[in-house]
């Protein structure tokens, strides 16, 4: 319960982490229940991976197993992606859009794994401390457009900026690993499947000039963003063993 | 196999998150894409609005079907509000657009001239410098040939006999200046000279011969001057034009013709005399007008918006007073006789005044004149129009001589049916000073404090309109376009006597002007539609307006909350249900 509020107090949704506390420690019992055992100390098998996906271009791991079956991962992952001048309709706009976005995501993690077949196939559950946490996007049109006898440039007409952030920068995590973390010799490659349960993003905007107006877009346009509630993380990782 | 089983669960369960996220995802984005875009209609920034009257002053006189030409350097640059180059004067009213990313400053002014042309109307001609990004409404005055103010002389269709050899025998033509014979301009114009147009042909019928001219003493004249305050010329030195106040002692204008064909040049020149007013003030001596002063003949080409001087004279004492005698040889639209001096020169006014920017709209009608003094000369409006004269504001007059005298006139409207009186005058120096120049203007500073007792903002009643309409297809935003001007007058004036109530900003705005309990007609203008409402009531309590247009099948009820508390009335109107004939006649303009 302590925890819980202090959990909260980062802005994490109570029942959320109530539930995943329960999956892991129901996790964890049923690996002592099953065949777990203590390893000796100076055999714990550990392992660093690189990881690239879609929280972390690139990120960094290292994992240990001071059980059989289990695995505790301590991870950073890292993002700050831009795109500039993209060019598009995106197949339904009937003039090209120019498109500028940022992505900017990184967070520390601290994930537990149960193998749950041959070491090959692992569930995870854990948390994601998240230090930067925004999507940005600006878009305007990319040819000038007349109207009458005036031409008017992309710059006069404007551009709409939106950012999605989310308050939360704690965030539980559930997932499904595929191929081994900690490898059986030295080298293997692995790759991660799971979400981030990121609760109710925001949506700040700007427009500008002619599409100035588009700002009254802010609230209806956080509503629907309210699906992204969860966001996958999708990663590749090759890891090599230490220990 | 409990392994196996426990695989199957998680994945199955984790599959099938993915695959519920992935099918809402698709959907959620879909209709995150389907947000509609709203594109203001909000073009142009309404730098101008010139209201285009009678130099009698009575709106029933206004001229009709004036055709309006832009020209001068900053030309490209103007559009009408619906951004096209031609710009149709609507209900006497010329709108200027220019686009919001060329907002003009002092440092960097929007230059252009207006010429106005209407049947029976003499042509004129208005140069502007605009210097804000404030909107300006302001007048232009045009002078019927067929009932001219008395302020301006009037000789029509005089005769000179004219053949193939050329005008048949000494002939002069002659016009006093104000009704008085002591000033007079006499044309004469020797045997045998020959008539020619601008292409050189040489006219060989009679030719008729319309006068038009006034001295400096008369409002009217200086409503009417082609160009107004400053006049561009020539450079002597080099390419381009430059600017000159001319401030003339007096003008006219020559229509010489032969049935539609101007007579522009003569063979040989014609003597322009012309008796001056001893009350002028030479411009270039700053004291009254003396035996021995220089004085020029200037002439002016409509087409290009030109002024030349066409000879310099010395001032003599004859037993008619004053005069001074030119050879012309070219035949211009106007003439004038002053004594020209260069246009480097200009002046800030600061205002102080009780009334903040904030303040709900209340526009007083202002002119800004040239006045004669000691130290000054010379008799120009430098600037008229309707402004809220609020504390920090700040006018920028260029173009005018290195140094001088002005007043400041503010009244509380500026025709008498609404009540006008003069709330204050505030007279102003500005002398060229070296270390106060913005960019290549050379400007005074000087504070204008305005009586706080009769320009204000106290009991102000507050009405504040917020109003957007939606097209039935939902995705189409409708407000005022760009910036509306709404007018109005009261309801004994005649029709047109409008003046200016406040601006919807993108269908938002306040006014101060109006009093509960009195009725109003209103006008605004959208597009090429200009609409009125006569006798409109401004309520004293709660009330229900009823808006209606049967043209285009709208009636709709709109609810007035009258708050006595804090004298004012809030009238919010949202999504408005515009109909779909408005709406497309909306889109078809904007």
């Amino acid at each position: 319960m302590v925890l819980a509020q202090k959990v909260s107090i980062l802005g994490l949704n109570q029942v959320s982490i109530v539930l995943l506390l329960i999956l892991m420690l129901g996790l964890i019992n049923s690996g002592y229940s099953q065949e777990t055992t203590l390893l000796e100390k100076n055999k714990t098998p550990i392992s660093v991976g690189l990881n690239l996906g879609t929280q972390s271009l690139p990120g960094l791991d290292f994992t240990l197993s001071p059980y059989k079956n289990l695995n505790l991962r301590f991870g950073y992952g890292f993002i700050d992606y831009k795109i500039r001048d993209a060019k598009s309709d995106f197949g339904r706009f009937p003039d090209d859009l120019m498109l500028d976005g940022d992505v900017q995501m990184s967070n520390f993690s601290l994930v537990l794994e149960r193998t749950i077949w041959k070491e090959w196939i692992r569930v995870a559950a854990g948390f994601g401390l998240f230090q930067q946490n925004r999507f940005a996007v600006k878009i305007q049109l990319a040819n000038s457009q007349t109207i009458n006898d005036l031409e008017l440039s992309p710059e006069e007409i404007g551009y709409g900026y939106g950012e999605v952030k989310w308050k939360s920068r704690l965030n539980p995590y559930l997932g499904l690993g595929l191929g081994r973390v900690i490898p059986k010799n030295k080298w293997n490659l692995s790759c991660d499947l799971g979400f981030y349960y990121k609760g109710s993003p925001s949506f700040d905007m700007e427009a500008t000039n002619l599409v100035r107006t588009n700002k009254r877009n802010e609230d209806l346009i956080e509503e629907k963003l309210q699906f992204i509630k969860w966001i996958p993380n999708i990663n590749i990782r090759i890891s090599r063993r230490i220990l | 196999m409990k392994n196996l089983y426990t695989l199957r669960v998680s994945t199955g369960l984790l599959l099938g998150l993915s695959l519920l996220m992935a099918f809402f995802s698709c959907s959620k984005v879909e209709d995150l894409i389907n947000t509609p875009i709203y594109v203001d209609t909000d073009i142009l920034h309404n730098a101008l609005t010139v209201q285009v009257i009678n130099a009698d002053g009575e709106w029933d006189h206004r001229p009709s079907k004036i055709e309006a030409e832009i020209i001068g350097k900053d030309k490209d640059k103007i559009y009408s509000l619906i951004g096209e180059r031609k710009i149709e004067i609507l209900d006497n009213h010329l709108k200027i657009g220019v686009r919001k990313i060329e907002l003009p400053t002092p440092e960097n002014p929007l230059e252009f001239s207006v010429i106005l042309k209407a049947e029976g109307f003499l042509p004129t001609v208005k140069n502007f410098t605009i210097t804000t990004d404030k909107p300006v409404f302001t007048f232009m005055y045009m002078v019927d040939t067929d009932n001219t103010p008395s302020e301006i002389a009037v000789e029509k269709n005089q005769s000179i006999t004219n053949t193939s050899a050329g005008i048949s025998s000494d002939q002069r033509l002659s016009t006093n200046l104000n009704g008085m014979a002591s000033n007079q301009v006499e044309i004469a114009f020797q045997e045998g000279t020959k008539a020619m147009t601008s292409n050189d042909q040489v006219l060989t019928g009679n030719l008729s011969v319309d006068l038009f001219s006034a001295d400096n003493n008369s409002g009217v004249a200086e409503d009417i001057f082609p160009g107004g305050n400053y006049i561009y010329t020539n450079n002597p030195d080099g390419e381009g034009k430059i600017k000159k106040n001319l401030n003339p002692a007096a003008f006219g204008k020559i229509d010489m013709k032969q049935g539609n064909q101007m007579v522009k040049k003569l063979d040989q020149p014609a003597s322009f005399n012309i008796r001056l007013n001893q009350g002028f003030t030479n411009p270039s001596t700053g004291t009254s007008l003396a035996e021995g002063d220089d004085m020029e003949l200037w002439g002016f080409d409509l087409a290009s918006n030109e002024w030349t001087m066409l000879d310099a004279a010395k001032v003599k004492m004859t037993h008619n007073g004053l005069e001074a005698t030119f050879d012309m040889t070219v035949v211009p639209d106007y003439w004038a006789v002053t004594n020209a001096r260069n246009a480097n020169g200009g002046v800030e006014l600061f205002i102080h005044s009780a009334v903040d920017q904030n303040d709900p709209d209340r526009y007083y009608y202002v002119v800004i004149r040239q006045i004669p003094y000691p130290d000054g000369c010379c008799r120009q409006t430098i600037y008229e129009g309707y402004e809220k004269m609020y504390k920090g504001q700040t006018f920028f007059f260029a173009n005018l001589p290195t140094e001088g005298a002005g007043v400041v006139e503010v009244y509380s409207s500026k025709y008498e049916c609404n009540d006008k009186e003069l709330l204050d005058k505030v007279l102003f120096f500005w002398q060229m000073r070296p270390d106060q120049d913005f960019g290549d203007y050379q400007y005074s500073k000087v504070n204008i404090f305005l009586d706080e007792t009769t320009i204000n903002s106290r009991d102000r009643f507050s009405i504040t309109v917020d109003v957007f309409g939606v097209c039935s297809n939902g995705d189409t935003v409708l407000r005022g376009v760009p910036s509306l001007d709404l007018q109005y007058s009261g309801i004994y004036c005649a029709e047109g006597e409008y003046e200016l109530l406040g601006r919807l900003q993108s269908g938002v705005g306040t006014t101060g002007a109006l009093k509960p309990g009195n009725n109003y007609n209103f006008y605004f203008e959208q597009g090429p539609v200009s609409r009125c409402q006569l006798n409109f009531p401004i309520p004293t309590q709660d009330t229900t307006y009823q808006i209606e247009s049967p043209v285009y099948n709208f009636y709709e009820d709109v609810f007035v909350d009258y708050d006595d508390v804090n004298n004012s009335i809030f009238l919010q109107w949202h999504n408005v249900a515009i109909p779909q004939r408005a709406c497309d006649e909306y889109r078809q303009y904007y």
